[in-house]
């Protein structure tokens, strides 16, 4: 009992603590809880659609935007040009196009109410001149879209590295665009020296990063894609809403590799033996005899190969030259003469033959019939040999 | 010779012997003024909103961080209506011209809520400042 009556009077005590307790100060005004920090009806990032009512008396003077546009593109927006003009007018917003200039003018009318249109559709001349097709141009004027025009050509100055990692920003196929537009939800434009994108804001800071990486060689468009996918799955699960996703993505650390060309050699049967030993420069010498000549004789001998070679070459090309000086022998007799003495001539190498043959026979019988018994018995006297006696003389 | 700006009052005198807090106020105590420009700054990370005399003399300013939103927030478009309707409503402007100056979130939101305001807008004009190849960038950053 006396314990629980102990336990009650804390939890009392704390209770006035808590009620002493003053609100956290703050240091300036700005710091102060507001009432937005919290309310879950706000949404911050949701653009709240103009109503013509709030704005009733409409803009009192004309403001206008102009661009210029290539002459290329003038065919195109010819064509294309009625349907710039019709979603224009929807919002109270005049437009022109001019041949003679190559410009493109929007203004404001009298029945212009929302004041921002006038910058959507300055947006909307500038990405028409910038080759956006007019399909996809006329979205920016909905109130989600934002365009973003990020310049590359000023980041390198290399022009053959910045074609390079403009293609790197292209892909193959122009898959590596395809997946940074479907990840952020952006359409780009890779044009010249710019890159025209449009989406939501959140698309277009990403899209951003992406481009300037990729042109400043600092992450290859692969790894943000990567990065993409991982925070896109993340997005979907509200357990980690408030944790830090650094430990999921991937670490991204750049390692400047040489690439080294891969040299490929014939693989050779496995013998447990080691091969034998190369003979040296000195015992190649030595074998020739040459280690023990003289420089001169050296240079001498050299000298004498080069001359040799020269001399069967100077041959060679004399005996090539007048080759084209010999005429070709011709057959003067009748083809039934000449069948004839060819036969005659056959029979006559035949004999030839058959009588060196036999030649060479008679040579080996006489041979083995002379054999001498004294040639193979070595003789006393034949093998002493004699021996110079040098008298010394003493003084 | 160019003519000199008068003062309005010297400030340095009033604010001697009043507390910290105090300070804020004064702020708060702009000039009221029935005719001016508005220039809306709109980067990725802020909205700032400046509301100066035709002659160009800062009247007031506001922005998404003096607003109380805090990080990300201060470029969300809800942080630039309410940066808007905070510097238009301590003025007490009825005719205005608008200066928008890059290419932030903010931008939209805070000229809609200027005209919903009651604010009657002479015209609009972009002044967002384009480099024809002027600066060189920085150098590139090292992960």
């Amino acid at each position: 009992m006396a314990s629980e009556e102990g336990e009650e009077a804390n939890a009392a005590s704390s209770a006035e603590e808590v009620g002493r307790k003053k609100p956290p100060r703050h240091k300036g005004k700005h710091d102060k809880p507001k009432p937005w920090d919290d309310d879950p009806n706000i949404d911050h990032w949701k653009i709240e659609k103009f109503d013509p009512s709030w704005n009733e008396g409409g803009m009192l003077e004309v403001s206008s935007f102009s661009t210029l546009f290539p002459q290329y593109r003038e065919k195109y927006l010819q064509e294309a040009w009625p349907i710039v003009k019709g979603a224009l007018k929807e919002f109270g917003v005049a437009c022109e196009l001019n041949l003679v200039e190559g410009s493109m003018t929007v203004s404001t009318t009298r029945k212009t109410r929302d004041p921002y249109i006038i910058v959507k559709a300055k947006e909307l001349i500038k990405l028409l001149s910038r080759s956006v097709p007019a399909p996809q141009a006329i979205k920016i004027l909905n109130d989600e879209m934002s365009c973003d025009i990020i310049k590359i050509g000023s980041i390198i100055r290399n022009k053959e590295r910045f074609v390079k990692r403009r293609e790197r920003l292209l892909g193959p196929n122009l898959s590596t665009l395809k997946a940074i537009e479907i990840l952020t939800g952006c359409y780009i434009l890779v044009q010249g020296n710019t890159v025209a994108a449009m989406g939501s804001w959140k698309g277009l800071k990403q899209v951003r990063r992406v481009v300037e990486d990729c042109i400043k060689n600092i992450k290859h468009p692969v790894y943000h894609i990567k990065e993409l996918l991982i925070k896109r799955e993340l997005a979907k699960n509200p357990a980690l809403a408030n944790e830090s996703w650094d430990r999921f993505l991937p670490k991204f650390k750049k390692k400047n590799v040489k690439q080294k060309k891969p040299i490929t050699k014939e693989k050779k049967p496995y013998t447990p033996f080691p091969p034998p030993q190369q003979p040296s420069k000195i015992d190649l010498e030595l074998e020739s005899g040459e280690y023990f000549m003289s420089d001169k004789k050296k240079s001498a001998k050299k000298w004498q190969e080069k001359l040799e070679k020269q001399s069967e070459k100077a041959e060679e090309n004399k005996r090539k030259r007048e080759a084209a000086f010999v005429p070709p022998k011709e057959d003067t007799a009748t083809p039934y003469e000449s069948a004839k003495s060819t036969s005659n001539n056959d029979e006559i190498a035949d004999m030839a033959k058959s009588l060196k043959k036999k030649a060479k026979e008679f040579r080996k019988s006489e041979a083995q019939e002379n054999v001498r018994l004294e040639s193979y018995v070595a003789s006393n006297e034949g093998s002493r040999p004699k021996k110079k006696h040098k008298s010394s003389k003493s003084k | 010779m160019t003519k000199a700006i008068p003062k309005i009052g010297s400030r340095r005198k009033v604010r001697i012997g009043l507390r910290r807090n105090a300070r804020f106020s004064l702020r708060k105590s702009a000039r009221r003024i029935t005719k001016g420009v508005i220039h809306v700054q709109a980067s990725f990370n802020n909205t700032i909103i400046t509301v100066t005399d035709p002659q160009g003399r800062v009247v007031f300013w506001s922005s998404a961080g003096t607003c109380g939103f805090k990080s990300s927030r201060k470029a969300s478009p809800y942080a630039g209506q309410r940066t808007a309707v905070d510097a238009i409503r301590t003025v007490g402007l009825q005719r205005a011209e608008v200066m928008v100056k890059g290419a932030g979130s903010g931008r939209d939101a805070a000229l809609r809520a200027i005209a919903k305001s009651g604010v009657r807008l002479s015209c609009i004009r972009d002044v967002t400042p384009m480099p024809h190849n002027g600066c060189r960038p920085p150098k590139k950053r090292r992960l």
